[in-house]
């Protein structure tokens, strides 16, 4: 039903080129990211190819992603010839714990940095970026004397206070930036009602800073899941292995490199925390982009 | 009197309480193996003084200086060109790819997002290696199969130029997501009525971009900026599993960072790559306060007090 | 709230998971190595067939002595012993983590050993372990290709210049004559040595711009051009054999049993002579076992580890390790042991050993493995002027060595 019958030939001639020329700039755009996707993924793809491949895959000439002959046998060898299961017991283990505790200590923190003035606040805030800025690969042997002096080497509370530690800083930063970003006059209603501090904390501000919560804590369960310095290099009893870690170790070496065993392990490792993304990226841009807007 | 002293006692303590908690943490794994970093470089720690070091004054700085100035300052080079062209490649490409990712019209564009955002959960270290041997490798890499087609063969990572260009494509590849949805997150908090009354008075696409939604997202991504500038500048895992770890491909565009390291672990002399990482914390510490607005304001406040 | 305590319980939960799975069992014994899943099972049923009531662990440890530099003095995390080839000996004796191996066995019940064997596990007047066995890298060649297994294959190239000869004529895109590591410094080496390059002298001052080196990677330099020039690692040439796309290939004796199961006829052969008459001659490495002197100092301790270490004393379970690793045993008597005396492996190793330089194992190697590994990729791989890239990576030796002190 064309609401305007009276058009003249001449301005519905002019609509139609306009919409074809925004239907081609659609058109165009469609095929770019398209392409552009493919382009990403592609290095996951070849992975994907050569996993479900055999072992000389990587040999052939063909630039097809898919293997010539289909075997899941490099999947099959992750459970028989190692010991994934734990690693993956272990990761879920050190990535909670450390999630629960990142945040436990997060949550009042960032509310004293966002709420209270005290002297040194800006201060404080400065030197922990400036922290934050040093490679701790370049203190690994300090993390290492601390470790070991608090009698936690080679045990997974180790690598668990590392791991606090370390994202400890990010936790105070992006919560802080969030807690800045809800009104103060919300929080005094609810002390007008007689709240406490913790009740204010828990009732009023966690609810509404759920997006920072929820990106802090895949954040922080991204990092667990892929950290491997620390990993490898603080704990020797097998029975502590990450998947990063046992993944590492997987590596091609001497007499036991296989490419189609580690791009095997490599995606499967990397199955559950691209789930958790993805359920979390919806909350991904209100929860970080906001946190520390305001200094 | 004394109630008021103490209510004022109590207002001072009550933030570093709440704080208290994350601040020891923090204290003990980050602050203290700085320290212990720093304390190192002044003792003649290494293979024939492991356990039994000594205090040796500031020599160690003096050979990071004079000994091995030429491949320090090298590395010094190629972190400042490493982090300014993935910055400058980081920002532009995430920008544009965001603008086109917010444009009418577009469809499965929350597809596409997630197809995008596929790279950031990757462990960084399976991707690099991914992209070494899938796609680098000089035998039977992906990008070699390809050209092969066409009768050519390139060595991606034993040529200088190269490797820093493929190191860079990683980077890209693994930074790009984060930088992409910060952008998008900001575009879409950028004020849609003054970009349309930026077209009424004239503006043309660029002009628009320009003058109009760069501005205003600025002061939004500049905190996601400054960590990823840190996140840049520290980055390790690709110059070294691409071109170092564990055998060597010929190319030498090793950043402070991993000269640093490689002193330490080569000749096991970490009183001297304890002086080394101090340098570069301190250089760290100047450019930040050079950098960063905040830092500067600050520092005007104090100067007009 | 009730989110508050939930989370915390969940915290709580998950800290008191931890600990039912922390902390190390103190009463096992712990062994690090890199071998593979057959040389442990070999170990692990000796020490089962002799100590029954002894728990051992062994643990495959990557970047082991990197690990070791860092844990060796702590015992919550270092080892009781390892397993590792000779050329750390020097480094962990100057870092002061390793037993004197006399306080732990008497001489006397290994003294019938290989006598290279034993000169490698000694540094400094010291002996610092015990030797299993020995190895060299061979020159291993596809019987279906080369050779005279077939009258109408190529012959089999005696020297260099006959291998460069057959590299040109049947290098094309899906075929390699002849591959190896030529950038990883112990493959490389074979060259250096043969031309009578040392890369570090026995005062402990490197050696890389030594005429005898020059002289040997310029020669070398001609080979890369026929060699996948960038991807010369371990996975490379080892699938590149697999796959039957390179002839011959210099590689350690780890690589024969995957041939074997890929069904490549394997040959072994005399590794070629260089224009100076003298063959290609590589580095030997002996596999010892040692033990750490921080555990050592518990006296109950030690006797066990005493007791585990004289399990592999036995010729038996050497000879077998040799079977399973493809090298040599280090005892004499396990010469004798049914099936090793007239192994075809066994027997090259022996015979390639005549002609191997032991690696040193001073604590300067650690440094000149890295800067010989520069500069061989600065060279095959980058192309650079050799005496330049040489003179260049001397400095920086001899700056790090100086700085080592």
């Amino acid at each position: 039903m064309e609401p305007n019958k009276a058009i003249s030939p001449e301005i519905a001639r002019r609509k139609a080129i306009k919409k074809a020329k925004t239907v081609s700039k659609v058109a165009g755009l469609q095929v770019f990211f398209i392409v552009l996707c493919f382009l990403t993924l592609l290095p996951i793809l070849y992975a994907l190819g050569v996993s479900f491949g055999e072992s000389n895959s990587l040999l052939s000439s063909s630039l097809s992603l898919f293997p010539e002959t289909w075997t899941v046998d490099n999947y099959v060898k992750l459970f028989t010839d190692y010991d994934i299961l734990t690693w993956f017991g272990n990761t879920i283990l050190l990535a909670v714990s450390t999630v629960v505790l990142v945040l436990t200590i997060s949550i009042p923190a960032a509310y004293a940095f966002s709420r209270f003035r005290f002297r040194f606040k800006g201060a404080a805030i400065r030197f922990l970026i400036i922290l934050n800025a040093f490679p701790s690969v370049l203190s690994l042997y300090s993390i290492y004397t601390l470790i070991r002096e608090l009698r936690l080497s080679n045990s997974i509370y180790g690598l668990l206070l590392v791991y606090v530690g370390t994202m400890a800083i990010f936790g105070l930063y992006n919560l802080k930036g969030y807690f800045d970003t809800i009104p103060y006059e919300i929080e005094e209603a609810a002390r007008m009602d007689g709240c406490s501090t913790f009740q204010v904390i828990t009732r009023i501000l966690l609810p509404l800073a759920r997006p920072a919560l929820a990106v802090t804590g895949v954040m922080v369960l991204i990092y667990v899941w892929n950290e491997y310095i620390f990993a490898t290099t603080f704990v020797s009893n097998p029975d502590f292995y990450t998947l990063a870690s046992g993944l590492y170790g997987l590596q091609a070496q001497e007499s036991t490199g296989s490419w189609p065993v580690f791009f095997a392990a490599s995606l499967l490792v990397s199955a559950p925390i691209l789930a958790v993304f993805m359920l979390a990226q919806r909350h991904m841009v209100s929860g970080l982009s906001s946190g520390g807007v305001k200094e | 009197m004394k109630k008021a002293a103490l209510r004022k006692i109590e207002r001072e303590a009550r933030p570093w309480l709440f704080s208290s908690l994350s601040l020891l943490t923090i204290f003990l794994v980050v602050v203290f193996p700085i320290g212990h970093t720093v304390y190192l470089s002044f003792t003649n720690m290494g293979i024939y003084n492991y356990y039994d070091y000594t205090l040796i004054g500031i020599e160690n700085y003096v050979d990071a200086f004079s000994l091995g100035s030429a491949s320090f300052l090298r590395s010094l080079g190629i972190t400042l060109l490493w982090t300014a062209v993935n910055m400058v490649l980081q920002l532009v490409i995430a920008y544009v790819l965001a603008v086109l990712l917010n444009s009418p019209h577009l469809k499965g564009r929350k597809v596409y997002k997630a197809l995008l955002m596929i790279p950031w959960a990757m462990p960084g270290y399976v991707s690099i290696l991914l992209w070494k041997n899938g796609m680098f490798n000089g035998q039977f890499g992906y990008l070699n199969k390809i050209l092969s087609l066409f009768g050519a063969k390139a060595d991606f990572l034993s040529n200088d130029v190269l490797a820093f260009v493929s190191c860079t494509i990683v980077n890209l590849w693994l930074a790009l997501p984060f930088m992409i949805m910060i952008i998008d997150g900001a575009l879409q908090s950028v004020n849609k009525e003054l970009f349309e009354s930026a077209s009424l008075d004239g503006c043309n696409a660029f002009e628009k971009h320009l003058f109009v939604s760069i501005p205003s997202i600025v002061p939004i991504i500049a905190p996601a900026v400054l960590i990823t500038l840190f996140t840049t500048f520290k980055q390790f895992d690709i110059i070294n599993l691409m071109t170092i770890s564990p055998v060597g491909t010929g190319a030498h565009i090793e950043t402070v960072i991993v000269y640093a390291y490689q002193q330490a672990f080569i000749t096991g002399n970490y009183g001297y790559s304890g002086a080394v990482a101090t340098i570069i914390f301190v250089l760290v510490v100047l450019s930040t306060v050079f950098f960063d607005p905040s830092f500067r304001k600050k520092g005007a406040k104090h100067g007009a007090k | 709230m009730k989110k508050r305590i939930a989370l915390t319980l969940a915290g709580l939960l998950a800290v008191a998971g931890l600990s039912s799975c922390g902390g190390s069992d103190d009463s096992t014994l712990v062994i690090w190595h890199d071998k593979t899943d057959a040389v442990v099972e070999v170990l692990q049923k000796a020490i089962a067939e002799k100590l029954p009531e002894e728990k051992v662990e062994f643990v495959r440890r990557d970047s082991m002595t990197d690990q070791l530099k860092l844990v060796g003095n702590d015992p919550s995390s270092c080892p009781d012993m390892y397993i590792f080839a000779h050329d750390k000996i020097g480094l962990f004796a100057t870092l002061g983590i390793l037993e004197d191996l006399d306080s732990l066995i008497d001489p006397s019940s290994y003294e019938e050993s290989v006598p290279l064997t034993l000169e490698a596990m000694e540094y400094e007047g010291t002996n610092y372990g015990l030797p299993l066995y020995y190895e060299t890298t061979l020159f291993l060649y596809n019987r279906d290709l080369v050779g005279d297994k077939d009258p109408s294959l190529p012959a089999l190239p005696s020297t260099t210049e006959e291998l460069y000869a057959y590299m040109q004529e049947y290098t094309d895109g899906r075929r390699y004559g002849f591959v190896e590591q030529h950038s990883t410094p112990y493959y490389a080496s074979a060259w250096i040595n043969g031309y009578g390059g040392e890369i570090l002298h026995e005062d402990g001052t490197p050696g890389l711009s030594d005429e005898a080196v020059v002289e040997s990677l310029e020669y070398h330099k001609k080979f890369i051009d026929y060699m996948p020039r960038t991807s010369a690692d371990y996975a490379t040439v080892n699938t590149l054999f697999l796959e039957e796309s390179a002839d011959m290939v210099i590689g350690g004796p780890w690589m024969i049993p995957s041939a074997l199961e890929a069904g490549i006829d394997i040959g072994v052969a005399p590794m070629p002579t260089l224009p100076n008459g003298k063959p290609l001659s590589p580095y030997s490495g002996v596999q010892g076992i040692q033990a750490l002197k921080i555990k050592c100092q518990d006296s109950g301790r030690k006797e066990r580890i005493k007791a585990v270490m004289e399990c592999f004393l036995d010729p038996a379970v050497q000879g077998e390790l040799a079977l399973v690793s493809g090298c040599a045993p280090a005892l004499e008597a396990a010469y004798e042991v049914e099936g090793v005396k007239d192994n075809t492996i066994v027997k090259a190793i022996q015979e390639q050993a005549a002609t191997a330089i032991p690696m040193p194992s001073r604590p300067e190697m650690d440094i000149m493995w890295s800067e010989l590994g520069y500069l061989l990729t600065d060279v095959n791989m980058n192309g650079a002027d050799v005496e330049e890239t040489a003179d260049k990576y001397q400095a920086e030796a001899l700056r790090l060595i100086e700085q080592m002190q």
